[in-house]
């Protein structure tokens, strides 16, 4: 009797004429390995998740006995935000709802409570939508579950195709094919913490093969990682930079913007096709040099600058460089460089926004904010469009000491340039220090600072094994 | 009405089919185009109901199949986040070209997907993000799928407008040249052997069903002829797409290329006999 009243029930009638047809026609469901379900009457059913589809492809793989009894975990505060919804996959899936939002509710109880009343349950490990065909970190309730009912198996299953046809960011869903691959059973074995690591294993295998027989276009190449060198004039950060190329070189093409635009594949120097910014710049920089005073020196470096971060820019685009060195970063240059300026009203508030803003993340400042009074500069920048500058994704800071700095500048025998004196450098360097420290706590930049007493070798030992360590998970701004 | 002639044809027809199946069901016996065979259920049925029911619902029917083969290429070609739009645009040109079919306007069918579909998907794939790199890979991936699973297969159901008859010998004659081509030689390879070795049936059939398609003998006899070349040329042509969409010949599944597979000998042989018929014959 109990039987015959699931099978007419409305909601089972709904699945079976309306859902699957639907998925079926609209998107095009293909399933793999269906005979996974062979003989087994409770399980807990695991998935990848980038999408609202998977809930329902995952319950269109069910064998139709187990619709009735199959619960996925869902997040309440997600979709009570709209009461229709909330209600309709209330009635369809009926869910285990959980709430991420209060903490004072076990939502594992829930799932303990529907696994002991035999029921089976479907959980998305990686606990929310990743980005589209990206499979996340898996979260460890998954192992706590399998371990306290070691008797109910795991079905581990892979969807591809879902991120496509109906992405987090889509918007709209499309008719794409969505391929459902079901692997093996697994039985709780180890430590939970363990167990989990071997599901996730399982469903990237799973992946594995549907993706890498997926068609591809060319890969863009990421953008260049841009390493900073920063220092007062004297502080030996050419002579860093030069070195750290050179070595990085040996694996990586590297591009090195100092006085002039180098690169280096092999640990070689090679010669480049001439970028038109760069000569440019190039007599805009000796120009300045030659300035005789602050006042005359400021118009020309500041056009140095700018051109200098353009040019940033333009390496990446036509020498397609690992790597970009730079010899002293424009922007936190410019930034530090406010302090020789107007030393009252330069902290900490000031510097971050400063950055902000040159940056192009200033969509908080607002038009009237006191900034623009102080460093009326910054309006005047943000006006001419040019406030996109490149924030480096790590910073090395060659601390020393401005009395040396002079020394080694008076030694060169070159002509010494206005704020090249032991003052002026003094003030430089802490405005730099107070730059970096801002990069380093409140946009969270690697910085690395030196004191340059080591000698050069060790210096640019420390410096590269810096770069590596920072850039092992790819530049920051990805 | 059994003496119409398109009712015993379809009644033939329809045994023909259902001994296929019934064979693969009840017997060991398995053939090697299985999914072949039901691609032809697919026609049989646009036919069956084109000559029986209504004319408008077989082509209808017909864009299903279009969606089902656009469908299909869309899952396989690597799209962007922000072709959405495009792809979007795309699936609506089904509906619009297959209703200037309905209503017999010629003259706006044939710029339909070319002009109309072409540069709406073309801006629609600029309006979903800003990302610039991959703008002509996106439209040109986009936009071949459509004009050879869509436009292309648009002409058989305006060729059936003309006369079911004509689509019907279109059907026939591409079957006997994959037949052919299955027969002689190693499979998707081109040979010159395989594709001419079809013609003198082709030749036939096209002259035997002259009759009730209202074809003249000599352009019935110049389309029979011209048919396997245009198959040989569309199947190699889409054997090289198939390679680089990944799409495993051995192992066609729905959803990974067996749509694609199963129409790839229509898509020359539509439009260039669609084209004869109309320039020649209307």
């Amino acid at each position: 009797m109990k039987r015959a009243a699931a099978v007419f029930s409305p909601r089972l009638l709904l699945h079976r004429l309306v859902l699957r047809p639907l998925l079926r026609v609209f998107f095009g469901v293909s399933v793999d390995g269906r005979e996974n379900f062979d003989g087994l009457e409770h399980y807990i059913l695991i998935a990848n998740h980038n999408s609202h589809l998977d809930v329902l492809l995952l319950n269109y793989i069910l064998p139709g006995r187990d619709i009735l009894r199959t619960h996925v975990v869902a997040a309440r505060e997600y979709f009570s935000r709209w009461r229709v919804l909330f209600h309709s996959v209330d009635y369809l899936f009926s869910p285990i709802w959980i709430d991420r939002v209060s903490k004072d509710s076990d939502p594992m109880q829930a799932m303990r409570e529907r696994l002991a009343a035999g029921d089976n349950i479907i959980i998305f490990p990686e606990g929310t939508r990743g980005a589209p065909g990206e499979i996340r970190a898996f979260h460890s309730g998954v192992g706590r579950l399998a371990g306290e009912f070691p008797d109910i198996p795991i079905i581990p299953v892979f969807l591809h195709g879902p991120e496509r046809a109906f992405p987090k960011s889509g918007g709209f869903p499309l008719p794409i094919w969505n391929s459902v691959t079901i692997g093996p059973p697994q039985h709780f074995a180890g430590s939970s913490a363990a167990f989990v690591a071997t599901l996730e294993t399982l469903i990237r295998e799973l992946s594995g093969s549907a993706v890498a027989s997926r068609h591809r276009r060319a890969q863009v190449k990421a953008p260049p990682a841009l390493v900073a060198v920063m220092g007062v004039d004297g502080s030996g950060k050419s002579t860093l930079s030069h070195s750290i190329a050179r070595q990085l070189s040996a694996a990586h093409e590297v591009c090195l913007v100092t006085d002039g635009l180098e690169f280096y594949t092999g640990g070689l120097q090679k010669d480049i096709r001439p970028l038109l910014a760069e000569t440019v710049r190039q007599h805009i920089g000796t120009y300045a040099k030659h300035a005789s005073s602050l006042k005359h020196y400021k118009v020309p470096k500041l056009a140095e600058l700018l051109l200098r971060d353009y040019l940033l820019g333009e390496a990446g685009r036509w020498y397609k460089p690992d790597f970009v060195i730079q010899d002293g970063s424009p922007l936190l240059n410019l930034v530090g460089w406010s302090i020789l300026y107007r030393e009252a009203a330069f902290n900490r508030e000031v510097c971050l926004k400063a950055l902000k803003l040159l940056s192009g993340q200033d969509a908080s400042i607002r038009r009237g904010d006191p900034i623009f009074q102080d460093f009326p500069e910054l309006l005047a920048l943000k006006r001419l469009k040019h406030a996109g500058m490149f924030l480096p994704d790590a910073v090395i800071m060659l601390d020393v000491n401005p009395q040396v700095c002079c020394q080694r500048i008076a030694a060169r025998g070159e002509r010494v340039q206005p704020h090249e004196t032991a003052e002026k450098l003094g003030k430089m360097r802490n405005g730099y220090l107070r730059v970096c420290e801002v990069v380093r706590e409140d946009l969270g930049i690697p910085v690395l600072t030196l004191t340059g007493d080591q000698g050069m070798d060790e210096v640019s030992r420390l410096a590269l094994g810096f770069i590596n360590t920072s850039m092992a998970e790819g530049p920051a701004h990805d | 009405m059994p003496n119409d002639p398109s009712t015993v044809i379809i009644v033939i027809a329809f045994l023909a089919l259902a001994a296929v199946a019934l064979l693969r069901r009840f017997t060991a016996l398995r053939f090697p185009m299985d999914s072949y065979v039901a691609s032809l259920w697919v026609y049989f049925l646009v036919f069956a109901v084109a000559e029986l029911r209504s004319l408008n619902l077989a082509i209808w029917i017909l864009a299903g199949l279009c969606f089902a083969a656009l469908r299909e290429y869309f899952s396989l070609v690597d799209i962007r986040l922000q072709d959405r739009w495009s792809l979007w645009g795309a699936y609506l040109a089904i509906p619009f070209m297959t209703y200037l079919i309905q209503i017999d306007w010629y003259g706006m069918f044939i710029i339909s997907i070319p002009v109309y579909a072409f540069l709406v998907t073309a801006f629609l794939a600029t309006i979903g993000g800003g990302e610039r790199e991959g703008t002509v890979f996106s439209i040109g991936a986009i936009y071949f799928g459509l004009f050879l699973f869509v436009y292309c297969i648009g002409h058989l159901g305006y060729l059936a407008h003309y006369s079911t008859w004509l689509a019907c010998l279109l059907v026939i004659n591409v079957v006997v040249c994959d037949v052919a081509a299955y027969l002689f030689g190693i499979r998707r390879k081109f040979t010159w052997r395989k594709t001419l070795a079809a013609i003198p049936f082709t030749v036939v059939i096209a002259w035997l069903l002259s009759g009730p398609a209202g074809l003249p003998a000599l352009h019935a006899g110049i389309l029979g002829a011209l048919i396997p070349p245009l198959v040989a040329a569309s199947r190699r042509t889409i054997a090289f797409v198939e390679t680089d969409l990944r799409i495993d010949s051995e192992h066609l599944q729905p959803g990974k290329g067996l749509i694609i597979d199963n129409m790839k000998s229509y898509l020359y042989a539509a439009p260039v006999m669609f084209h004869y018929v109309h320039y020649f014959l209307t």
